[in-house]
């Protein structure tokens, strides 16, 4: 599986136009300052926010012609957005049940995708009751839960403190490694971005400045951003040096 | 930040002419113009208290007028405000949530209700919907024009009591993400099905808000009735215009009415007393 996708969008005071591949299993990082476009980017892929243009082909297939709702593209958000009044089993059932499923189907495989994530004992709590980390591992039930091919994350750890973030990020990279579509990430800590992707894609001003491993962008950065990030990274963690192991999580910037 | 004030603050008397203070430190010429507002507002209030009479009053109540008025007044206004909850809440989710030509205009339109002199109303849906109106012969034909008054008055009730379900729908269904709805979306939701699993639960607590105050506008509606529902007589008599005509042949039994129209207003208050005395 194969996502190919012309981005084309006006936001004024920007015009979003990046041309992104990633493959089925492979996790693209976009990375870039604050109002680069980013989460635009995002949005014109699941559908939310009209495109001027450009396409989106998942195999070949025009996705940009269908719907949000008819793309099975998920989406997780920094704020996870739990339906506050569901409890975290419906939350995770809503996708099945969108899809057909009877209630108790749809519960079941509920449940299935909690044991997964190991909440099965929160299913009748509250997104309110839940902890930062269990809501981020909810709503990612959530999403797996209801099909997708495509999975983008708009920075979804960055809701968390210090403390939980490690944990969350090994927890994430965990059940994202058992994903089998295309996954898009958004970030601007690289140190994230290198933890849980195989390939980034540098986003200034809405144009695409830099593709690729994440060892190849820390070799060689093509801008005074990306430069300025490294360099520090590297002053806050001396004596590491860029690696190149590309297998996902063993890569620092 | 407090230091800072207190330290810039000029001495008494250098530049100010000081006012004099009342006990408690705020300005008499603030403190007296607000306690005449609270006693102009309270006073009529604790006059109907006083004069009612109390040891008649459950033998006023239960007097067939005065059970007639009520019963039509509750029946007329539980049907407005039915009417308003169908047609209401979907004219909010499109006012917050779809973004159209002339959003602004029907925002602007929907609010008209809420300052037109409500007797002005009343002609206005007389040319519209009455004998010969705008509209032609149907409503008279489904009994929602004067020849049918309990029809007539639960359509002026709902023009003027429409806005108030409106408007706090509307405002509630902002104050929601909508990328709860997004989220929704995503997950593959239609969007009747995102309205009715996940939009219409978040604004719940806004919908039975507005319903309320919806409700109360209904139940006290008085000058569009009393002109489109066909006058002052027998079959649209709800309990405002009883409050009325009661005045020159009856006046306990208005008071006695006013009285009940006062309970319910102080019921819904508390009802809404979070979201009305103190609003986050």
């Amino acid at each position: 599986m194969m996502l190919d996708a012309h981005l084309v969008a006006e936001r004024p005071p920007l015009r979003l136009d990046v041309r992104i591949r990633a493959a089925a299993g492979e996790v693209l990082a976009l990375l870039g300052p604050g109002g680069a476009g980013k989460t635009t980017a995002l949005r014109v892929l699941a559908g939310l926010t009209p495109p001027s243009g450009g396409h989106v082909l998942l195999d070949g297939a025009p996705l940009h012609a269908r719907p949000a709702e008819r793309r099975s593209v998920a989406m997780l958000l920094r704020e996870h957005l739990l339906f506050p009044h569901l409890s975290a089993l419906d939350n995770v059932a809503f996708g099945p049940r969108c899809h057909g499923a009877g209630r108790s189907e749809a519960r079941r495989a509920a449940t299935a995708w909690l044991e997964r994530v190991g909440l099965d004992a929160l299913r009748d709590a509250r997104p309110r009751e839940l902890s930062p980390v269990q809501a981020l591992l909810v709503s990612l039930a959530r999403s797996l839960a209801s099909g997708p091919r495509v999975l983008l994350m708009d920075e979804p750890l960055a809701g968390l403190d210090a403390g939980t973030r490690p944990e969350a990020r090994s927890l994430l990279r965990h059940h994202l490694s058992a994903f089998t579509g295309v996954c898009v990430l958004v970030a601007h800590d690289p140190p994230e971005a290198a933890a849980l992707a195989d390939r980034l894609g540098v986003i200034e001003g809405g144009v695409l400045m830099q593709e690729g491993t994440p060892a190849e962008v820390a070799r060689h950065p093509r801008t005074g951003y990306i430069a300025r990030l490294l360099a520090s990274q590297a002053a806050s963690q001396p004596g590491e040096t860029p690696q190149g192991d590309r297998r996902r999580g063993h890569v620092r910037l | 930040m407090r230091v800072l004030i207190t330290t810039r603050r000029r001495p008494r008397g250098a530049g100010h002419r000081a006012l004099p203070d009342g006990p408690s430190g705020v300005p008499l010429v603030l403190a007296a113009p607000a306690a005449a507002a609270l006693l102009f507002l309270v006073l009529p209030i604790v006059a109907l208290l006083v004069r009612a009479p109390w040891t008649t009053l459950l033998a006023r109540l239960t007097e067939p007028e005065v059970l007639a008025a009520l019963r039509l007044s509750l029946l007329t206004s539980v049907l407005a405000t039915l009417g308003c909850l169908v047609s209401g809440v979907p004219l909010a989710w499109m006012l917050a949530r779809v973004a159209f030509r002339g959003r602004r205009a029907v925002q602007a339109m929907v609010r008209v209700p809420l300052l037109l002199p409500p007797v002005a109303g009343g002609v206005a849906l007389l040319l519209a919907l009455g004998r010969d109106g705008l509209a032609g012969s149907w409503p008279a034909a489904v009994g929602l024009s004067v020849p049918a008054p309990a029809g007539a008055v639960v359509l002026a009730q709902a023009f003027v009591a429409l806005p108030f379900l409106v408007v706090t729908v509307e405002g509630a269904l902002r104050a929601c993400d909508p990328r709860v709805e997004e989220a929704a979306t995503l997950l593959g939701g239609s969007r009747w099905t995102v309205f009715h699993r996940v939009t219409l639960p978040l604004v719940a607590p806004g919908i039975a808000a507005g319903a309320l105050l919806c409700w109360a506008r209904a139940l006290g509606e008085f000058g569009a009735t009393i002109v489109f529902a066909g006058g002052l007589s027998g079959a649209a008599l709800t309990a405002p215009p009883s409050v009325y005509l009661g005045l020159r042949s009856d006046p306990e039994a208005a008071v006695v009415l006013s009285l009940v129209l006062l309970a319910v207003s102080v019921a819904v208050l508390t009802c809404l007393r979070d979201r009305w005395v103190n609003p986050a």
